[in-house]
């Protein structure tokens, strides 16, 4: 099944939400200068500080350092849309946030009866997610195989 | 060993054979010189790894790779208002006791944990898999012949608090029942002393610890002595670390296998490092691996059901979702390097899952179990790592047989 994103899908998702990335949205960069969006946001989102963004072939990285101390990334395609996340550090990110709309489908995913523990895998054609690590060391990502711009593997997603 | 510390000792102890039932004890020996030793205490409690509790509808969780012990929590100074609960995972990747609440009977209720202005505090455990939600109370916690006194643990799911915060339920995936957490509780013994630690000291920060005045929760800061935190580090002895000792099995796995989990390092007889390699962790609990030609961080996790590592070339299951199937058994190895530059390669099997499942639905523990990628930079020694082996944990900032901790040794 395609899952596509539409650009107007992907505004009222920026609207709506608090966050500064969410996978297949605009990111936390165009959403923070949108003053509709910024004015719903959470005092704790204000506190974020996009620390750096790098520019690679056809998309960028914007890296945010929470306070908890864990880093996010938001992998942004030319036209504007975030395709990838991914997490590294002592806390949990909040992944309503960072996914967004795919929440559902993580849930969904995550919340079926699984043997294995502490670690979550979802491969499917609409989101690909790892979590992983234990308490005050996390890490994961997450990407749209769909929205991967031409050229990036997902081993670009660090 | 200063006098007083002996008498808490000496009173805990009968305080345990109270609890325990033996009651009728009247001993009034008081000691007249002070011991030169401390006096050792049972360090050692049984470890079972089965197919769980069973759930409220009286279904057994179906657990794999699960190691369990039976702990006894009491009311703050008491020792009859007690409770022991089986079933509480044995957990080297998180820090603190959580016990599901709908297994606490009335008998040992526990004052809440409050802040200066009298609100009561919950948390939001989180794990890579989910979170978990509830109150903070006070309690004492008796395992083998260890009693930490007046510490916090988390009672998940007790509905004290029915508004979930959203930096809580922004995890996604609530694990607050018996079912869901696959165990009764957890007794979480990593490397670090609390929890959170010094970032939930200084701020509020979301997904920790919060106050719900009114009933909308709002993150608050909670110094680390009340921070729920592993209990060994609060014992009065037997507190700079563990050891996990399980014995090896076969291919094929096994069902109800036993060990031990022994509290201290080279505190008594029975936890000496023996031959046992110390490999010293980084400040995040992490040491570096090796795996096919990829560096990456490690940890040893006895709370993971398998061993979790990115491995593009091995087959994720159909049935057994999260699992590596190979079509045939793999030999793969890893070498572990401590941030003090000891090192060793391990050698580990990875088996078909599906398949090590249908032929042997009896089997709750099995050594060749993988799974993953749980994210490319981490290798995540899991229960298989532990089958064989003594693995010891010692607590940042103990010393334990002669070098300070975090690390783990085997």
């Amino acid at each position: 099944m395609r899952f596509p994103v539409s650009c107007l899908c992907a505004m009222l998702l920026a609207q709506s939400l608090p966050a500064f990335a969410a996978l297949g949205g605009a990111p936390g960069a165009a959403q923070a200068s949108n003053p509709q969006a910024s004015s719903t946001q959470a005092d704790s989102v204000r506190a974020k500080v996009a620390a750096r963004v790098t520019n690679y072939n056809g998309y960028s990285v914007s890296e945010t350092l929470e306070p908890s101390g864990t880093t996010v990334k938001e992998y942004v395609s030319a036209d504007n849309i975030v395709f990838a996340v991914s997490w590294q550090g002592p806390s949990m990110p909040n992944l309503q946030q960072l996914l967004g709309s795919y929440s559902e489908q993580y849930v969904a995913a995550a919340s079926v009866p699984h043997a294995g523990r502490r670690a979550v895998a979802i491969q499917s054609d609409q989101l690909v997610l790892r979590s992983g690590g234990h308490m005050r060391s996390f890490a994961g990502s997450a990407y749209v195989p769909a929205l991967l711009p031409q050229g990036v593997t997902p081993d670009d997603i660090r | 060993m200063r006098p007083l510390t002996y008498l808490v000792c000496l009173l805990s102890s009968l305080l345990l054979v109270a609890c325990g039932g033996g009651g009728g004890s009247s001993a009034s020996t008081t000691p007249t010189t002070p011991p030169v030793v401390a006096p050792s205490v049972q360090n050692s409690v049984s470890i079972v790894v089965d197919s769980g509790p069973n759930t409220s509808s009286g279904q057994s969780v179906g657990a794999v790779n699960s190691p369990y012990v039976s702990v006894t929590i009491c009311q703050p100074g008491s020792s009859t208002q007690c409770q022991t609960i089986d079933h509480i995972l044995v957990d080297t990747g998180s820090s603190g006791l959580r016990l599901i609440s709908s297994v606490l009977s009335g008998t040992a209720a526990l004052p809440a944990l409050t802040d200066a202005g009298g609100n009561a505090i919950a948390e939001c455990a989180r794990f890579a898999d989910g979170y978990s939600w509830g109150s903070i109370k006070q309690a004492d916690l008796r395992v083998a012949g260890e009693v930490a006194k007046g510490i916090s643990v988390q009672i998940i799911g007790d509905n004290a608090f029915p508004n979930v915060p959203s930096g809580c339920s922004g995890s996604l995936v609530a694990e607050n029942t018996v079912a869901a957490f696959r165990a009764n509780g957890v007794i979480g013994i990593s490397s670090f002393a609390q929890d959170c630690g010094s970032a939930c000291a200084s701020q509020a920060l979301e997904g920790w610890y919060y106050t719900c005045p009114g009933g909308t929760c709002a993150a608050a800061a909670l110094g680390v002595a009340k921070q729920v935190g592993n209990p060994v580090a609060a014992f009065p002895q037997d507190n700079n670390g563990t050891a996990i000792q399980l014995p090896a099995i076969g291919s094929s796995g096994a069902a109800g296998v036993t060990g031990t989990l022994i509290f201290g390092i080279g505190t008594q007889a029975n936890n000496a490092l023996g031959s046992a390699t110390i490999y010293t962790l980084n400040s995040s609990g992490n040491l570096s691996a090796l795996y096919q030609g990829t560096v990456m961080q490690a940890f040893f996790d006895s709370g993971s059901n398998g061993l979790f590592f990115a491995d593009s070339t091995i087959p994720n299951c159909s049935v057994s979702q999260g699992f590596y199937c190979p079509i045939s058994t793999l030999s793969r190895s890893v070498v572990n390097t401590g941030i003090n530059g000891r090192s060793s390669t391990v050698n580990f099997n990875v088996a078909n899952a599906d398949a090590l499942f249908q032929s042997n639905p009896n089997n709750t523990a099995f050594n060749n179990l993988a799974g993953g990628p749980a994210f490319t930079s981490y290798f995540d020694w899991g229960l298989p790592f532990f089958f064989g082996r003594s693995v010891y944990t010692a607590i940042e900032g103990a010393t334990a047989a002669g070098t300070v901790g975090p690390y783990v040794a085997y």
